[in-house]
């Protein structure tokens, strides 16, 4: 079985057959030794180096937690990737069309208007959490389409803030 | 001694200070908000009395039920660990009222250094440098620009209540003081009610370095060495370290003085902090006292060998110090690196959610004081510190070492984490030659996105392998059968009709 699996921009295609002690990585045959710990938790020995990952599936793959923070990675056999690509979509998906709360708290402000054009890293919207008041930014130049927010108002994780055009 | 003691807070500290507790024999009784029944520090309270609902404003900061659940629990003090009502003089005035000892200093020791200006004067008055500025309150633009134009560009506006930088604004030039002005007297009204504002001269790439002492209630008071705090956030400690890379024995013997001095001015009594600011040619100046115990004390405990939070609770009862100035040794070197639930890679937001794997780094000259364990949850209530990491060498290059192993060894699942970051500080040659300043992180640190090659592939491997695994075993499930042979399917139907549909599934 071939599969791909994408982490940020990188691409890996990843080969098992049968035996998944013998995998071929982007070509390259690498030995596994792979041990589940308990639950999701993974002790992972590639070519006898040792890592750790706790795998959690989200959003068509693995959201990847290595100990220190956590990586997605997309996950897709070959057959879904050359349909993928048939179709015209490369699997990146589109790009975000709205902001969304990374975590429960209160508005504080709201620094922008409808209509407004915001360059990559302005800030949208602060937001309270923790004691602490935390700038949401724009990850890529947008025009603010709505404002679906006022300042005091509390938020859930993951509601939706404002919309771009 | 007392036989049981109330603890007014929640998370790391709270433990620390119920295991003070144990180490003296005393009982200890925990309070807890809804979303903490569950926390580590009801786990391993003797006795636990629930005060409230989530929010701080309705539980962990109401001193009647505090002061209700002591009462209830028969505790003769309480200890208030740190923020919460740590410094609020009123919380220690009700103890007091209640015929409850407070574990800390008088409330009027508590009110003076909680007034900016006052400790200022105070401070000045009993010898101690304090940075550059003004000790009367500035009313308008016209009488800062005046100050200003003495002391020289650029200056701080600072509120008198002040705390956590708000209330406070650079100022490069005059264009800038009257709009600084303004703002600073609007947010200090807002967050504590009071618009005094003074003016400090801002010193250009500060270290931040701070004495600890303690003193007994006759008339005993010695200081413990330095902590330098520079590595520092948006005003927020990341790392300290005891001793200092830049005090000297000299430099160590006049902070140490004047932090006595002060303490004394204060009329002060328990552990204590004096925090100044540092040049590098070591001139020093009084910042503020923090009237509590520190985040950062177990650094001072490592390199002194003296359990403060034991001592507290010693000095409380009212013994004397079995220790003099001249007992004390710094011996070793200690680092804390505190561990937060925070995100780098997004600026630093703060990271909420169940702490699915957690396994703590152990192994020589480690030492974690945290208040959670696996399961836990981070929420949005409280503090984003999951513990304080620490680390002790016989040198600063060993501590670094094993900071560094501690914190490869840490493991955290569910919550992103600063570990990364700390690493990245840790290996900074300005920081392992130990130029420290308060714009540390400013100057020196850039996030980067980029895995190490290595983990990323071995992630992307693994990915695979359990998308493999996962659908090996939903085939041998069942739920897409592979075909059966016509034998077979003609097998079976023959079984059903003599066993019955039902037997054989």
């Amino acid at each position: 079985m071939i599969y791909i699996v994408t982490i940020g921009e990188k691409k890996y295609e990843i080969i098992i057959d049968g035996e998944t002690s013998e995998v071929k990585v982007n070509g390259r045959a690498v030995n596994v030794d792979h041990k589940n710990i308990r639950g999701k938790l993974h002790s992972i020995l590639t070519d006898n180096t040792g890592f750790e990952f706790e795998l959690v599936r989200a959003n068509g793959g693995f959201d990847i937690w290595h100990g220190s923070g956590s990586l997605h990675a997309d996950v897709i056999d070959e057959k879904t990737e050359r349909l993928r690509k048939l179709m015209g979509s490369s699997g990146g998906g589109a790009k975000a069309s709205s902001l969304r709360a990374p975590m429960p708290g209160l508005v504080v402000k709201v620094e922008v208007e409808v209509g407004q054009h915001v360059k990559k890293g302005d800030g949208l919207v602060i937001v309270e959490a923790m004691k602490m008041e935390n700038e949401l930014r724009a990850h890529a130049p947008a025009t603010i389409k709505e404002i679906k927010i006022k300042p005091g108002q509390p938020v859930e994780k993951n509601q939706e803030l404002i919309v771009f055009a | 001694m007392f036989t049981k003691i109330l603890i007014a807070n929640r998370g790391e500290i709270a433990v620390r200070i119920i295991r003070a507790c144990r180490d003296l024999g005393i009982r200890s009784v925990a309070v807890f908000s809804e979303p903490d029944r569950g926390a580590l520090h009801v786990r391993l309270a003797d006795e636990a009395y629930p005060i409230g609902s989530a929010p701080s404003s309705e539980s962990y900061l109401v001193i009647e039920k505090i002061i209700g659940a002591a009462r209830k629990s028969g505790a003769e003090a309480i200890h208030p660990g740190y923020g919460f009502l740590a410094e609020n003089a009123a919380f220690a005035q009700a103890c007091i009222d209640s015929g409850i000892v407070f574990i800390g200093p008088p409330p009027s020791a508590i009110r003076m250094m909680g007034d900016k200006m006052a400790a200022r004067i105070a401070m000045k008055a009993a010898n101690v440098a304090i940075v550059p500025g003004t000790e009367n309150p500035i009313d308008d633009d016209i009488g800062a620009i005046k100050i200003a134009e003495w002391i020289g560009y650029p200056i701080l506006i600072k509120a008198a209540a002040g705390g956590g930088g708000k209330g406070m604004r650079i100022v490069h030039d005059q264009s800038e003081i009257k709009s600084a002005v303004r703002g600073a007297k609007s947010e200090a009204k807002s967050a504590f009610g009071d618009d005094r504002i003074y003016i400090e001269k801002y010193l250009a790439r500060p270290r931040h370095i701070e004495i600890q002492v303690i003193a007994d209630s006759h008339g005993h008071c010695v200081y413990l060495g330095e902590r330098e705090c520079s590595i520092q956030r948006r005003h927020q400690k990341v790392i300290e370290e005891a001793p200092s890379p830049l005090v000297n024995p000299s430099m160590r013997k006049k902070m140490g003085q004047a932090a006595v001095a002060a303490a004394r001015a204060a009329g002060y009594i328990n552990a204590g902090t004096v925090e100044f600011l540092a040049d590098d040619h070591r001139n020093f100046y009084f910042l503020e006292m923090n009237t509590r115990l520190q985040v950062e004390h177990p650094i001072t405990e490592l390199v002194t060998g003296i359990d403060l939070a034991v001592e507290q609770i010693k000095i409380a009862t009212g013994e004397t110090l079995s220790f003099s100035q001249d007992d004390i040794q710094i011996t070793g070197h200690a680092i804390e690196c505190r561990i937060y639930a925070e995100d780098p890679s997004s600026g630093f937001l703060p990271s909420t959610g169940v702490l699915s794997a957690y396994h703590e780094p152990a192994g020589p000259g480690i030492r974690v004081d945290s208040g959670v364990y696996e399961g836990a949850e981070i929420s949005m209530y409280y503090d984003p510190m999951i513990s304080k990491l620490l680390a002790y060498g016989k040198d600063r290059p060993q501590a670094i070492a094993r900071m560094l192993r501690a914190l490869e060894e840490y493991r955290i699942s569910g919550v992103a984490t600063n570990i990364d970051f700390h690493k990245s500080i840790l290996r900074h040659q300005e920081f392992i030659a130990g130029r420290l300043s308060t714009h540390f992180i400013d100057m020196h640190y850039k996030h980067s996105d980029e895995y190490p090659e290595k983990l990323a592939e071995t992630a992307a491997l693994a990915g695979a392998l359990m998308e493999h695994q996962s659908r090996n075993k939903l085939n041998l499930s069942g739920a897409k059968k592979p075909k059966a042979s016509l034998w077979k399917r003609s097998g079976r139907k023959l079984m059903q009709s003599r066993i019955g549909e039902k037997g054989w599934r």
